[in-house]
C-alpha cells in the first residue's frame, strides 16, 4: 500500500532534518504504530503519505514515496487524500462546519460527489463509528471522543483504503480515549483497513498491532519489528530514548533487572495475568503505604475548603463540596472532562471569587488576600505553558516577579543560575520561551511559578501533550519540590501518575468530591473508579486480574510494588521454589 | 451569531436566507426617509408579527435580544428632548422644564419620530439573524450569488473561532493574574497590555489555523473549481411567496396611512433645513 524509500524532508533550508533516511514498507491491511519522543517527526511522515507534504509545505524532500501505486510527488493532494485520511490531535481545530452532518458531506462536496450518493456515504460513514444519531447534531454539544469519531466519519464517507491517527486521544479524558479506542478496534475487525498509528499509551489496543515502527529524535528509524520483537529486544533502548512501552512490559523488564526470571515479555493484561498467576506475591509488601493522617489542626492546612457551590449558567458545577489540604501534601484532583476539575482550582486562586467564608489559604479566607499576597503564596500552573509567557527571553520570565519585589541584583542573578541548572534550561536563557521544545516550555512554566517562594503550587494537566521522557523529568521535579516541603496540587487524568506520584487523591464526579483518601485506596474501590469514569491504569487491572488467584495481589499499581511484592516473597519461598 | 439562531421549524426557518435579506431592503431604505411616528409603529408591529409568528420566536426571547435595541432608541429619544435644533423649537410650545432647560412639544415629536425610526429599523433584521443559520447562509451566497467558495469558507472558519478565540483570551488574562500582573490603566500599561495578550493569542491563532487548514485539505479541499453540494438552496416557490407578500402588506400599510394623512413630510432630517 505505501512504500517510503530513503525519505528526507526538513521544513527549512539549513535547519535540522525532521526525517531522514526513512524507509518503510505498509502491506495491505496492517495495523502500524509509529512510535518516537515529541519532535521525532512522527507527523511529519503521515503528512508525507497523504501528500500535505510536499505539495502543501514548503520544505526540501528528498527520496521516494509511493502511496497506492502513486508516486506523491507528481500526484496531486485530492486524489492521494482520497487513499489516506488522517486524524489529527486536536479535535476542536479541525471541524470546518457546525453541525455533522456538514461536516461528514464537506470532503465529498469538494470532490463533487452528486447528493444522491452523499447521502448514502453519510449514512454509511456515521454508521460504521456508531454515531448515525449524532446526524443533526450540533458540533458544539458534542464531547471530545465524539468530535474525533466524527471527524474520522467524514474521512471514511471518502472512502480511503489507508487510515492515520496520528495521537488522535491526545485531548480526550481516559474514557474519550476508551470509546475512540473501540471504535479503531472495529474498524481492524470490519473493515480490514489498513491502519497507522501515532500514539502513546496504548495499553489496551497493543494486541492489534501488528508492526512497530520506532523514530528517533534524528528523524531517522531505530528499530522496527512486531511488538513482541520491539518491546523485548529493545526495551532499554526504548526506555532510555523515553519511549512508549506497553505497562506490562515495562514490568516485565522491571522483572528482568531483578532477577526474576520470566520467558516471552507480556504485551497485555490477559498475558501478564496468566504468567504472574503463578507467583505467589508477598503478603504484605503494600505495608510501607503509610496512611496519610488527615490534619484537622487548621494551623497545619495549605488550604481549606468549606461546603462550596458554584453555578454557571443555571448548571451546577461545584455542588456541596469541602476539602482539606494538608501543608506539604501532593494532592492528586481526579475526574471526567467537565467534573469541574479546574473550576475548582481556579477558586482556590480566586481567579473565580467564591463567596465570603468558603475558600481559606493558610487559615485565611482568599477573598481577604490581595492578589500581589495571594501570587506570593500559591503558584497556578495553567494548561497551555504559553498562556503564562510575557516577557521576551527565559531569563526575563524568571526573574520579572523577582524584580517586582526589590530583590538585589546579586541575589536576582544566583537565584536565576541555580534555577536554570535545576530545571535544565540554562542553555536557552537568552532564546524567546516560545521557542523552546514542549517539555523544556513546561519545566519553565513551573519554575517561574515558584519564583517567589510559592509554598502551594497548583497544576493543571502538567503532562498533557508531553511525552514520557519529559513527563518523567517533570514528575521527578515535582516529587523533589514535595519532599522539599512544597504542597502540590495536580489536576490530571493520568491514573498511572497518580498511582505513582500522588499521596492523596479527590476524584471528582458532576460538581461534588465523591472520594478523598490515599491513592491505594482509590485503587481498591472499582465503584468510584466507575462512577467517575476513570479508567484504572493498567498495572491495577493487572493486579485485579490476579487477585482472583491470591487475594495479596490486590491493589498493587506500580511497576516497583509488583517487584517489591515478588522479590521479597521469593526470599521467603525459596524453600518451596520458584514455580 | 450563534446566540440569536432559533433553531425550529418554522415557516421563516425553510426561506433562503437571501430573501429574508432581500424582502426588507425597499422598506428599509423608505422608512429612512419617513419623518413621522405612525409608518415606524405599523412597521415594528409587521416585524414583531413574522418574528413571532411567521418564526414562531418565543415572545420573550424577541424581547430580551431587542431590549438593548429598545434602550438604544429611548436614548435618542431622551437625548432630542434636551438637544433639538433651535431653528425646530422656535415657536413651538414648551412641555416642562427641568432647571434651565425647556422640553418643547416639537422635540417630543422628533424624537420619538426618530426613535421609532432606529427601532423599526434595526429590528428589520431579527427575522433574518432569528431564523438562519450561519453556515445555511453562507451556503446560499456560495449557491445563489456564485460567490467562490474558499473565500466564503474562510469566512465561515474564521467565524467558528470567534468563540475560541474569546475563550482563550479569558484564560490568558486569568493566568496572568495568578501571576500577580495587574491590569492597571493608563496609556502607557495599554501598550503593555495588549502586547502581553496578543502575543500567546496570536501564537494559538496561528497554531489552530494551521490545523484547520490541515483537516481541510486532508479531504481535498480545493480539488476542483466548482463543488458540489448536499443541501441545495434555491428560490423556491415559498421564497417568492414570502418576499412578494412582504411587499404586498408594506404596500398597504404606506398606502393607507398616506391616503389617512399619517405619513407626514417625506425626506431625510426631520423638517427640511433653513425652514
Amino acid at each position: 500500500m505505501i512504500e517510503v524509500a530513503n525519505l528526507c524532508f526538513k521544513y527549512e533550508k539549513g535547519s535540522k532534518h525532521s526525517l531522514n533516511g526513512i524507509d518503510l514498507k505498509v502491506r495491505e491491511g496492517e495495523v502500524i504504530l509509529v512510535l518516537g519522543p515529541s519532535g521525532s517527526g512522527k507527523s511529519t511522515l503521515a503528512l508525507t503519505f497523504n501528500g500535505l507534504i510536499p505539495h502543501s509545505f514548503p520544505g526540501e524532500m528528498s527520496g521516494m514515496v509511493h502511496v497506492c501505486g502513486m508516486e506523491s510527488f507528481k500526484t496531486p493532494v485530492y486524489e492521494l487524500t482520497q487513499k489516506v485520511g488522517i486524524v489529527f490531535q486536536d479535535p476542536e481545530a479541525q471541524f470546518v462546519s457546525m453541525n455533522v452532518e456538514d461536516e461528514i458531506v464537506f470532503g465529498l462536496e469538494n470532490l463533487c460527489y452528486p447528493p444522491e450518493e452523499m447521502e448514502e456515504r453519510l449514512v454509511e460513514a456515521l454508521s460504521k463509528v456508531d454515531m448515525l444519531d449524532y446526524r443533526y447534531r450540533d458540533v458544539y454539544s458534542l464531547s471530545g471522543g465524539e468530535k474525533q469519531k466524527i471527524l474520522l466519519a467524514a474521512l471514511m464517507a471518502i472512502r480511503p483504503s489507508i487510515l492515520i491517527f496520528d495521537e488522535p486521544t491526545a485531548n480526550l479524558d481516559p474514557m474519550g480515549t476508551l470509546e475512540f479506542f473501540e471504535t479503531v478496534k472495529s474498524l481492524k475487525e470490519t473493515d480490514k483497513h489498513t491502519i497507522i498509528l501515532i500514539e502513546h499509551k496504548l495499553d489496551d489496543l497493543i494486541h492489534i498491532i501488528d508492526r512497530v515502527v520506532v523514530i528517533g529524535k534524528e528523524g531517522t528509524k531505530l528499530v522496527e519489528g512486531t511488538p513482541l520483537e520491539v518491546f523485548d529486544e529493545h526495551a532499554s533502548m526504548l526506555i532510555q530514548e523515553g519511549i512508549w512501552m506497553p505497562q506490562t512490559a515495562l514490568l516485565a523488564n522491571k522483572f528482568k533487572e531483578n532477577g526474576i526470571e520470566h520467558n516471552d515479555i507480556p504485551l497485555n493484561i490477559q498475558e501478564a495475568c496468566e504468567y504472574l498467576k503463578n507467583f505467589k506475591p508477598h503478603p504484605d509488601s503494600l505495608k510501607d503505604e503509610s496512611p496519610e493522617t488527615v490534619t484537622t489542626d487548621n494551623s497545619n492546612l495549605a488550604i481549606e475548603i468549606r461546603d462550596l457551590s458554584f453555578s454557571y449558567d443555571k448548571n451546577k458545577i461545584i455542588e456541596n463540596l469541602s476539602l482539606k489540604v494538608a501543608k506539604g501534601d501532593f494532592l492528586a484532583i481526579v475526574g471526567a472532562n467537565g467534573a469541574g476539575k479546574t473550576t475548582l482550582a481556579k477558586h482556590m486562586v480566586n481567579i473565580i471569587h467564591p463567596p465570603g467564608g468558603k475558600v481559606f489559604i493558610e487559615g485565611k479566607d482568599v477573598l481577604n488576600i490581595p492578589t500581589k499576597e495571594l501570587s506570593h503564596k500559591i503558584g497556578y500552573v495553567f494548561q497551555n505553558p504559553e498562556h503564562q509567557f510575557i516577557k521576551n527571553t527565559v531569563e526575563e520570565q524568571l526573574t520579572f516577579g523577582l524584580e517586582l519585589t526589590g530583590c538585589s541584583p546579586e541575589e536576582i542573578e544566583s537565584w536565576l543560575d541555580s534555577t536554570l541548572e535545576r530545571f535544565r534550561i540554562k542553555p536557552y536563557a537568552k532564546m524567546s520561551p516560545y521557542m523552546l521544545s514542549h517539555g523544556q516550555k513546561r519545566l519553565l512554566s513551573v519554575a517561574t511559578m515558584l519564583t517567589l517562594g510559592q509554598d502551594i503550587l497548583i497544576l493543571d494537566e502538567p503532562t498533557f501533550g508531553q511525552d514520557l521522557k519529559s513527563s518523567r523529568e517533570l514528575l521527578a521535579l515535582l516529587d523533589s519540590l514535595n519532599q522539599e516541603g512544597k504542597t502540590i496540587i495536580m489536576i490530571t487524568h493520568d491514573m498511572t501518575l497518580v498511582a505513582k506520584h500522588a499521596k492523596n487523591v479527590v476524584v471528582m464526579n458532576a460538581g461534588k468530591a465523591i472520594f478523598s483518601g490515599s491513592a491505594h485506596e482509590l485503587f481498591k474501590n472499582e465503584e468510584i473508579l466507575e462512577d467517575a469514569r476513570l479508567t484504572p491504569p493498567p498495572l491495577l487491572k493487572l493486579s485485579s486480574c490476579l487477585s482472583k488467584y491470591d487475594e495479596n495481589w490486590k491493589g498493587l499499581s506500580t511497576p516497583e510494588e509488583f517487584v517489591n511484592a515478588l522479590k521479597s516473597a521469593n526470599t521467603l519461598n525459596s524453600q518451596e521454589g520458584s514455580p | 451569531m450563534k446566540f440569536f439562531y432559533y433553531d425550529n421549524d418554522s415557516f421563516l426557518n425553510k426561506l433562503n436566507p437571501l430573501s429574508k435579506i432581500i424582502a426588507p431592503i425597499p422598506i428599509f431604505i423608505l422608512l429612512c426617509m419617513i419623518n413621522d411616528v405612525w409608518t415606524p409603529l405599523a412597521f415594528i408591529v409587521m416585524t414583531s408579527f413574522i418574528i413571532v409568528v411567521l418564526g414562531k420566536v418565543p415572545f420573550t426571547k424577541f424581547l430580551k435580544i431587542s431590549a438593548p435595541i429598545l434602550i438604544f432608541s429611548i436614548s435618542i429619544l431622551v437625548l432630542f428632548l434636551f438637544a433639538t435644533r433651535s431653528e425646530l423649537t422656535a415657536g413651538s410650545p414648551v412641555l416642562f422644564s427641568i432647571g434651565p432647560f425647556n422640553v418643547y412639544q416639537i422635540s417630543l415629536y422628533a424624537g420619538s419620530a426618530i426613535a421609532l425610526r432606529i427601532y423599526a429599523l434595526l429590528i428589520l433584521a431579527l427575522p433574518f439573524s432569528f431564523t438562519t443559520e450561519p453556515s445555511n447562509f453562507i451556503r446560499s451566497i456560495i449557491q445563489n450569488l456564485k460567490l467562490p467558495y474558499k473565500f466564503s469558507y474562510g469566512v465561515m472558519v474564521a467565524f467558528r473561532f470567534l468563540p475560541m478565540m474569546e475563550t482563550e483570551f479569558n484564560v490568558v488574562r486569568s493566568a496572568h493574574k495568578v501571576m500577580g500582573i495587574a491590569d492597571e490603566g493608563g496609556v502607557r500599561s495599554y501598550f503593555e497590555k495588549t502586547k502581553r495578550y496578543s502575543v500567546p493569542l496570536l501564537v494559538n491563532a496561528i497554531r489552530i489555523g494551521e490545523r484547520t487548514a490541515l483537516s481541510m485539505d486532508g479531504r481535498a479541499f480545493g480539488a476542483f473549481k466548482e463543488r458540489t453540494f448536499f443541501q441545495k438552496i434555491q428560490f423556491k416557490r415559498i421564497d417568492w411567496i414570502y418576499m412578494f407578500s412582504f411587499w404586498a402588506v408594506s404596500a398597504i400599510i404606506l398606502i393607507t396611512l398616506y391616503s389617512a394623512g399619517l405619513m407626514g413630510e417625506i425626506g431625510f432630517y426631520f423638517g427640511s433645513f433653513g425652514q
